[in-house]
């Protein structure tokens, strides 16, 4: 691209000092190469003095007196240097006959040249200032997701260690069963949060730890009903989604009512889409404590983040139930 | 024999509660509760002197229980984990374990409560209410008694409040409910936006509102969708022209 800036004009020039003014070939080469390396030399110190100093007021007289001066001292120079390298007379006439119309020629292209390389660093520095701000938006956003996903509950930690706590002194053997389950689970919890994506089983199987824990708290109130669709076992979704489902449906349903708990969990195929739906008893007359929502709060800001879309969480009242249903798009 | 009353909806964490106990032979669990509900029949049947009461319960939580009993007993709170609720417990000295609970920590609260006797001062328990009212964000609801049964009534519902002598009247479509609270403390928890504090005696739901008209001197009538007609003093009346805009 800069060769080709540099030897274009050089071609120009020396076509048009061998044809035009019918110069002898070594007169056109060295005039056309000497002017053409002045020219390089004067359009790099115009670029850097720009660069480095350029007024806030009178920027045009600063730009056209700066290239004027370094037009006239090049288009100088090249003269004085004419003057030791050729001794044709007829040829160092033509040179000073032709002064003006190079101070002219070179001061055109001094200009144009550094306007175009002054404008080119600034695209690419907002290229590089975009690319930048492009991978801090990335970052953000997977340092959120990171922490979405790791939001553990501790209250059902210090609970569940209660329990444990009172299982020693009353059924040992469940207490260890118990500890078991409790560590299974959080080094689930822990792997899962370094992956991306993980199969509809695998994600069914740390469910199931979980339950077992919540169903050793709240022993026979609780009953999970789980279908799943083998076809669909093998399917690829994030992780960690199903799990504050289940936990904010227990809640739910717990905290809503003191009869026994009966939860419904469905996963099936919707055309290109993996469906959730899970469903657990309702109580219209209370209004859920504060601060109980944050389950598919949270999860709802996931799937913006994971999916681009708002749409992919549904929740709705029928009679005493409320069902939250989840469609996942095909991984690709 | 001290009558002991636990209330915590896990089994295995009554189960711990009364596995300590048994270092207490004077001390008699005359009842276990699932929920709040049940705590509040049976506070009201036993008349214990203490309680061991769970925070986070089924239907109402432990402060919202608490509020609904006049005689209140003696509370050691038991919690898996609140930062809020261990503040307002320390500034007000009312006992609190944290879940897992050791056994010596367990010792030390009821030693602690037999050495004064004296059940926990009402005003420090009304303080720890109403700092967890203020800090557990605005809320959405106010738990009422009417007669033996629990209501639960959504602050959207209620159409306003109405002083009554050292209680308020909640007052809703459904009829009007008598709660031990002061104007001060819902003026001060409601959500300022949508209850305005329009008279000495009175916090209008601003949404109920369908017109201001001027009465006396200074004074001015707010009209409810239902026709019930409210004074407005001068100071109320600025409050409320701010919160619509006018």
């Amino acid at each position: 691209m800069i060769a080709f800036a540099i030897l274009l004009p050089a071609a120009g020039l020396f076509a048009l000092l061998t044809t035009w003014y019918g110069l002898e070939f070594t007169l056109a080469a060295t005039d056309t190469m000497l002017s053409v390396f002045l020219l390089v030399t004067a359009v790099v110190a115009s670029r850097s003095v720009l660069t480095t100093y350029f007024p806030q007021s009178g920027k045009l007289a600063y730009g056209i007196g700066l290239s004027m001066a370094l037009a006239i001292l090049i288009t100088w120079l090249f003269y004085q240097s004419m003057q030791g390298l050729a001794d044709d007379a007829g040829y160092l006439s033509f040179v000073y006959e032709s002064l003006p119309v190079r101070v002219g020629f070179n001061w055109v292209v001094i200009v144009s040249m550094s306007a175009m390389i002054i404008l080119y660093e600034g695209f690419r520095e907002k290229q590089k200032d975009t690319q930048h701000e492009r991978d801090t938006a990335a970052m953000v956003k997977e340092a959120e997701l990171q922490k979405l996903q790791l939001q553990l509950q501790p209250h059902f930690l210090f609970n569940s260690l209660n329990s444990i706590n009172a299982l020693i002194l009353t059924q040992p053997p469940r207490a260890r069963e118990m500890v078991q389950q409790l560590s299974d689970f959080l080094r689930a919890t822990l792997k899962r949060a370094d992956e991306q994506w993980i199969t509809l089983d695998q994600e069914l199987h740390y469910l199931n730890l979980y339950l077992s824990i919540e169903k050793v708290r709240f022993g026979h109130r609780l009953d999970v009903q789980t279908e799943v669709d083998e076809q669909i076992k093998l399917w690829l979704i994030p992780p960690l989604l199903l799990q504050p489902l289940v936990e904010n449906a227990i809640k739910f349903g717990l905290y809503g009512t003191t009869d026994n708990v009966s939860i419904t969990m469905k996963t099936y195929r919707v055309d290109n889409a993996l469906r959730v739906t899970i469903t657990n008893p309702f109580d219209a007359d209370m209004q859920p404590p504060e601060g109980s929502g944050f389950g598919l709060n949270g999860l709802r800001r996931r799937l913006y983040l994971l999916y681009g879309r708002n749409d992919l969480l549904a929740t709705r009242i029928e009679a005493n139930h409320f069902t939250v249903e989840l469609t996942l798009p095909e991984k690709l | 024999m001290t009558k002991v009353v636990l209330i915590d909806d896990e089994p295995l964490s009554r189960e711990i509660v009364k596995a300590y106990l048994r270092a207490f032979p004077d001390m008699d669990v005359v009842q276990e509760c699932n929920d709040g509900f049940e705590g509040v029949k049976a506070i009201q049947q036993h008349q214990p002197e203490l309680i061991f009461l769970d925070i986070q319960m089924p239907k109402i939580n432990g402060f919202e229980m608490l509020e609904l009993i006049d005689q209140k007993p003696s509370v050691i709170f038991i919690t898996a984990y609140d930062s809020y609720a261990i503040k307002a417990f320390e500034a007000n000295a009312v006992d609190y374990l944290l879940k897992p609970v050791p056994e010596d920590r367990f010792q030390q609260a009821v030693l602690k409560w037999k050495s004064k006797i004296t059940p926990t001062a009402p005003d420090q328990m009304e303080k720890v209410l109403s700092s967890m009212a203020t800090t557990a964000a605005q809320q959405n609801r106010i738990v009422v008694k009417t007669g033996n049964k629990v209501k639960i009534i959504p602050v959207h519902e209620v159409q306003y409040i109405e002083a009554n002598d050292d209680f308020v009247n909640i007052v809703t479509a459904e009829g009007t409910f008598l709660k031990n609270k002061t104007m001060q403390f819902y003026e001060q928890t409601l959500d300022a936006q949508q209850f305005v504090r329009i008279h000495r005696s009175y916090i209008a739901h601003v949404g109920q509102i369908t017109r201001i008209e001027p009465y006396q001197k200074e004074t001015h009538l707010a009209i409810l969708r239902n026709g019930k007609q409210l004074p407005v003093s001068k100071a109320g009346y600025v409050r409320l022209k701010e919160i619509l805009g006018i």
